[in-house]
């Protein structure tokens, strides 16, 4: 009796064993700090994403295909919004559509990260000396197209976070170290390249100033911003005034941004003979990942 | 008629105020005026901007050529110092943060023109300076090359430890490091001491956003 009562006890005290066990396991988990985290831009999910993994939950503020520069709030992203712990938040100008709705929100425990507070960050060209006549100096918003200011920013981030949750915080800085690592190897690799050519002749221009910040930490100069609009078709006369400053530039390389229209270009190279390269300005596509390093890695390969 | 008219009227005399009781009247009335004006303008007056430029300090909007690239991988290599700190419970030295591959400390994440820095720790009580120099560009200047801020210092100062040099900056009170960068035109030696009195230029940020209050006293 004895012997056949032992198989069945055995049974049944494994299995409070494992009640037990998955409970803790389960306790735990529910216990464990797992936040929300809302990006207003590309580059600042893709960054969030690998300072966390999957131990928080990153969403992105805006559609994939909208456009931050005109984007407008629906009532549906004000929802998003309540639902976060964490915004990540240019502050400087690219995201003005989340300004609104960061007064309007009803979201006491929302805490806001600015990437580009502690950022030095470079005046809007042609307005380097405002602040020798005292005006007020106007700052260019696009600090995430580079990678000395994407590793500045995101460790930024991953010290907040950190704080938010201190139990993660090991990780999330052991995460932020790898990708800084990563973008540091791809910064070393593009100057390398450029290394190794002759930029002696070359006079450089950007059709608008976003790309500043990437420039600088190439140590290539740019001469001239032909339009410092971006995202608008060029009218006709808007197209002359282009054509004349890059003339009067004497600019012989124009870099534009993707969706730039091939006729553009075409004149444009046709009047002046300045030949016309494609860069992103990371703010356009799905939400990955891996978004902001493929989308830089592009920028690098097309300079 | 003439006794008439003299019966109806009455010649009263006022007698004048004293002139020292009108002189006091004036300065009662002029003392309120003064008050209600002292007033006002303690009311609406603006704060006294704590976060003023001193003359020890530089706006980063202000570095020339490839300085001010220098000056973001400085504030870029930071964090990874304080981490390193934080986990190792000492400051790396310059062949750590080179196996770290840390810009500035490395040259090759840096453009040719920034290349030729040498870098040195110099550690404090609870403070530490990574001072770098550039002897290369200094000897291109002689030559007429543009000019370029030939040295930088990186100080870290860990708040938490008791004493510190000043001046410093506390951002947020969870803070427990603040990050200066000096830079001086010429190549010096580095050597104990007050930075602001030896010509060194604290950079701080244009964005005055960014700037918090300057502590200068001494005191832990």
């Amino acid at each position: 009796m004895k012997k056949m009562l032992r198989p069945q006890l055995m049974l049944v005290f494994s299995l409070i064993f494992c009640l037990v066990f998955f409970s803790m396991q389960a306790y735990a988990q529910e216990k464990k700090c797992r936040l929300n985290i809302g990006a207003s831009l590309h580059p600042y999910y893709s960054w969030a994403k690998n300072i966390v993994g999957d131990e928080a939950n990153v969403t992105s503020i805006i559609p994939p295909g909208a456009d931050p520069h005109a984007y407008q709030p629906m009532p549906s992203d004000m929802k998003k919004l309540e639902n976060l712990d964490v915004v990540i938040i240019n502050g400087i100008g690219h995201d003005e559509f989340i300004k609104p709705m960061l007064k309007a929100i009803e979201n006491d425990k929302l805490v806001v990260i600015n990437t580009s507070k502690g950022l030095p960050l470079i005046p809007v060209f042609g307005k380097h000396y405002a602040f020798e006549k005292g005006d007020k100096v106007s700052y260019n918003s696009h600090t995430y197209i580079a990678i000395t200011g994407a590793i500045q920013q995101m460790q930024m981030i991953a010290r907040k976070l950190g704080r938010l949750c201190p139990d993660q915080a090991p990780l999330f800085m052991k995460n932020a170290r790898a990708y800084s690592m990563k973008l540091r190897n791809m910064l070393q690799s593009a100057l390398m390249r450029i290394d190794m050519l002759n930029l002696n002749n070359l006079r450089i221009a950007t059709v608008h100033d976003g790309y500043s910040y990437l420039f600088q930490e190439l140590g290539i100069e740019v001469s001239a911003v032909v339009q410092p609009r971006h995202g608008v078709k060029p009218s006709a006369r808007q197209l002359e005034d282009t054509i004349k400053r890059i003339k009067r530039a004497k600019v012989n390389v124009l870099f534009g941004e993707l969706d730039y229209e091939k006729k553009y270009v075409d004149i444009i190279y046709k009047e002046t003979g300045c030949r016309l390269y494609a860069l992103s300005h990371i703010s356009n596509g799905a939400y990955t990942k891996e978004f902001f390093e493929q989308a830089i890695q592009r920028n690098i390969d097309a300079l | 008629m003439r006794n008439a008219n003299a019966q109806g009227y009455k010649e009263v005399i006022v007698a004048p105020l004293a002139a020292g009781r009108e002189v006091l009247g004036l300065a009662v009335v002029l003392c309120c005026l003064f008050l209600l004006v002292g007033l006002r303008h303690v009311q609406v007056a603006p704060q006294e901007d704590l976060t003023a430029k001193k003359s020890y300090q530089i706006k980063d909007i202000r570095l020339k050529n490839q300085a001010p690239l220098l000056y973001r991988s400085l504030v870029g290599a930071v964090d990874s110092i304080t981490w390193t700190y934080e986990a190792a419970g000492n400051w790396p030295d310059i062949s750590e943060l080179k196996i770290e591959s840390l810009p500035p400390f490395v040259g090759d994440f840096l453009p040719t023109g920034l290349r030729g820095f040498s870098w040195e720790m110099h550690q404090g009580e609870t403070w530490v300076d990574y001072y770098g120099f550039n002897k290369e560009a200094a000897q291109e200047e002689k030559q007429g090359a543009d000019p370029l801020e030939n040295s930088f210092i990186l100080r870290i100062i860990d708040l938490q430890a008791g004493q510190y040099p000043y001046p410093y900056v506390q951002g947020a009170q969870e803070d427990r490091f603040t990050a200066q960068i000096w830079i001086n035109p010429h190549i010096v030696d580095y050597s104990e001491g007050s930075l602001a009195e030896r010509g060194w230029k604290w950079v701080v940020s244009g964005n005055a956003a960014v700037n918090g209050k300057v502590t200068e006293s001494s005191g832990s």
